[in-house]
């Protein structure tokens, strides 16, 4: 696309190359070592990545003509010093400023940021265009969305978040979803899951009652206090990332797609947010095989997915879920036949 | 003939000149995943060297974590996901490579570096050493230009003698306090993964974590707070052309877009709207008028190129409040068809004897969009819409199973539809009734 080239998404200044000469022209400047060796330099080219083809150390030690970049300066030891002693600012883009200007629609801001803050924002931004706005992009969510961030919803994710940033435990009552009240629980939180679909947040934690790991609802925490965890109850988020991984089912769920009516596309979309394989079949151009891998916990979210895709789509292994799913058609086809429809 | 080469003075370039290149093959690498190079040839046109030339640019730019390697006969070009583990939308970094020729890398920094109080272009010069041969006031005009243009310096014309100066920017952040600053970085890392579009919001956290390294000597923890369940990596895929095509809309331009329709490749002259992004699939929409249809929606991903057009916008272009009444009742983004009218949806909603119908009216009420529910008891409701076009409803209705019946819906007969649709499922899976 050849034209708008100042609306670019695509930011110079955010690749790798440029990320690296800012490091390094700011260490120099703000760190107690004003130069650098040929080494260091090499060093940080690899750190970052960039392949030893492309020169690039060689660019800016000056030794590679005609691409030399002249921002460092040889001094008679060999080592390298800025070739102007200042630093670089930092600076949002435009692009930047109008996404943020964006975000701050967004009720949830208030979870993060006090009032105050959002007032500064505000104001810095005051002059910076609109260029996303309500006219030009819809987002069409699949859940209605909060609406207003309450001070107990901002309390107890404020609390939460600290004690995974810090590595803290959590003593609280929880309310379950059929309003039974359970109390003085402890757990050690592990991160706070967003569901797109719902728009709720989960707090995934080690329960220190139960010795599992358990997902709660956000909203049904009461009087949470940080704690500070004993030797023996640290446990590694390693291990808490295993004891989730144990809840991954053994077998997928493998579906066999003809591709009509897009069929293939919409799993495919569909199930982008799972781990998966796709097969195509040797012989039928538009027969697909997607294996989709799965927790224990997510198995009616995979199920409901698989029956979205209508009658393309045909579970082939393994057979306990195929019996379910027969079953659950075998309900609806005696729904749709023994009632006539209408009230 | 002589190897061409770039600005290393070597033959391969891991920077993105044409992004849409790049596109296709991550999409198939992502989505898909299922294809060797040998398809990538027989079924998408590619050439060899050109499969070889994307993927090692990719592994450059991505990093090979994200790419599963050998399969028993030939690579597949798969792509990792696994919840737990991939918690960044790593598809991102691809917007980290835009290429740049070696003198617009130098004169950024030099830029920045000399730029500490009003200059004009002159005392700018004398500042820079001769970079290249053919440097001149010129070239260093129009890189100020465009950094001005992003934003990261000011350019000031006076009106009197018409003269140009530029000066560094105030600090934006200095407002902030370090927790501010945090706090901040953590909500851009949470909108970021929730919010359309996101690339910028990706920028603007390391921008922030480069300002707290060198400005507070303070880092951010590293320690990812969130997981973001059902989360589509690959909308990022079409970003760039969506946010140009807000830049169009915003600014009443019409466009000619090259775009793959289902005859084939056409080439039409459109006035962008509107977009839509369906969050669900993550697929991007674009809505436009051309000069014979007043509403025409196209998908985002099957347009490959376009570019401005001169002239006057057609009559179709200025159309917000009747684009809220075509697509007020758009299930995702059907329009409004005025013969028609509105179609109206009748759905019950129960549960078994033994289940408790809770869930499924907390799923209903979340899920329903602007619909009714009237009837409650103890096992089922009564879910009532009224929408442009049902059928885009269906998946919807289908993903509750056995919960949902629609009892009845004008227009489309969509009762019967889904009956003969289970129907022939259940044939599907061998059960003859």
């Amino acid at each position: 696309m050849k034209c708008l080239k100042t609306t670019e998404l695509f930011l110079e200044g955010k690749n790798r190359n440029y990320s690296l000469i800012l490091e390094l022209i700011n260490t120099l400047y703000f760190g107690t070592n004003k130069t650098i060796s040929p080494k260091e330099i090499n060093d940080m080219v690899e750190k970052y990545g960039i392949p030893s083809e492309f020169n690039l150390s060689q660019s800016l030690m000056n030794e590679n003509e005609p691409y030399n970049l002249y921002l460092l300066d040889k001094n008679p030891k060999g080592d390298y010093q800025l070739f102007i002693n200042s630093s670089i600012p930092i600076q949002p883009y435009r692009i930047e400023k109008q996404w943020l200007k964006h975000i701050l629609r967004n009720p949830k801001i208030k979870l993060f940021l006090e009032n105050e803050t959002i007032e500064k924002i505000k104001n810095l931004l005051a002059n910076m265009d609109d260029i996303i706005s309500q006219d030009t992009l819809v987002i069409n969510r699949p859940c209605k969305q909060l609406e207003e961030v309450d001070d107990d919803l901002r309390h107890n994710f404020r609390l939460i978040t600290k004690a995974i940033a810090e590595d803290k435990g959590i003593e609280y009552s929880y309310v379950t979803k059929n309003q039974i009240l359970l109390e003085n629980r402890k757990s050690i939180p592990f991160k706070l899951e967003y569901s797109m679909k719902e728009d709720w947040f989960y707090l995934i934690s080690y329960s220190l009652d139960d010795n599992r790991p358990i997902k709660s609802l956000l909203s049904g925490f009461r009087d949470i206090k940080l704690i500070e965890l004993k030797d023996k109850q640290k446990i590694l988020k390693e291990d808490i990332e295993k004891s989730i991984e144990e809840k991954k089912v053994s077998q997928p769920i493998v579906i066999k797609i003809k591709n009509i009516n897009n069929t293939l596309e919409r799993a495919l979309f569909q199930f982008s947010c799972f781990e998966r394989e796709v097969d195509y079949d040797t012989t039928d151009k538009d027969l697909y095989y997607l294996s989709i891998f799965y927790y224990e916990f997510e198995k009616e979210e995979v199920l409901s997915r698989i029956f979205s895709l209508g009658r393309n789509a045909v579970v082939i292994e393994p057979e306990e879920i195929r019996a379910e799913i027969i079953e659950r058609l075998m309900i609806l086809k005696n729904k749709y036949h023994n009632n006539k429809g209408g009230e | 003939m002589a190897k061409k080469i770039n600005k290393y003075g070597k033959s391969f370039n891991c920077s993105v000149k044409d992004y849409n290149k790049l596109r296709s093959f991550l999409r198939y690498a992502f989505l898909y995943g299922c294809y060797t190079k040998d398809d990538f040839v027989e079924r998408f046109n590619y050439s060899c060297s050109l499969v070889d030339k994307d993927y090692r640019r990719l592994i450059n730019i991505l990093g090979d974590k994200h790419f599963k390697k050998k399969t028993p006969k030939q690579t597949r070009f798969r792509m990792n996901y696994r919840y737990y583990k991939d918690t960044e939308n790593y598809l991102v970094k691809s917007y980290y490579a835009k290429s740049s020729t070696k003198i617009q890398l130098s004169l950024y920094f030099f830029i920045l570096q000399v730029l500490n109080k009003r200059m004009d272009v002159n005392e700018i010069m004398a500042k820079i050493p001769t970079l290249t041969e053919d440097f001149n006031v010129k070239t260093l005009t129009r890189q100020l230009d465009k950094m001005a243009e992003l934003d990261l310096i000011e350019k000031i014309q006076y009106k009197k003698n018409g003269k140009l100066y530029y000066q560094p920017k105030t600090d934006f952040f200095s407002v902030f306090s370090d927790d501010d600053l945090k706090s901040l970085k953590y909500a851009v890392d949470f909108f970021c993964n929730i919010e359309f579009p996101s690339v910028p919001g990706y920028y603007l956290s390391n921008t922030i974590d480069q300002y707290l390294r060198y400005y507070r000597k303070n880092r951010t923890p590293k320690v990812n707070l969130f997981l973001y369940r059902f989360k589509n990596f690959h909308t990022i895929l079409e970003e760039d052309i969506a946010w140009k095509l807000l830049w169009c809309i915003n600014n009443n331009k019409n466009i000619k877009i090259k775009y793959v329709s289902r005859n084939g490749i056409v080439h039409k002259i459109i006035s962008p709207r509107r977009i839509i992004i369906d969050v669900y699939y993550g697929r991007w929409y674009l809505i436009a008028g051309t000069s014979s249809h007043l509403v025409n929606i196209y998908r985002m991903d099957k347009i490959t190129d376009f570019s401005l057009t001169a002239g006057v916008k057609n009559a179709n272009c200025n159309n917000d409040q009747k684009d809220d009444k075509y697509f007020e009742h758009s299930w995702s983004v059907s329009p409004l068809e005025e013969k028609e009218g509105l179609s109206i949806v009748k759905i019950r909603f129960s549960v078994a004897p033994h289940q408790d119908l809770s869930f499924l009216l907390n799923k209903v009420n979340r899920e329903g969009k602007w619909g009714t529910i009237t009837q409650i008891n103890d096992k089922s409701f009564i879910y009532t819409i009224q929408v442009n076009d049902v059928t885009e409803m269906k998946p919807w209705i289908r993903s509750f199973g056995p919960y949902a019946e629609v009892l009845e819906s004008t227009n489309i007969d969509l009762r019967k539809e889904l009956s003969e649709e289970w129907s022939e499922m259940l044939e599907n899976y061998g059960v003859i009734s």
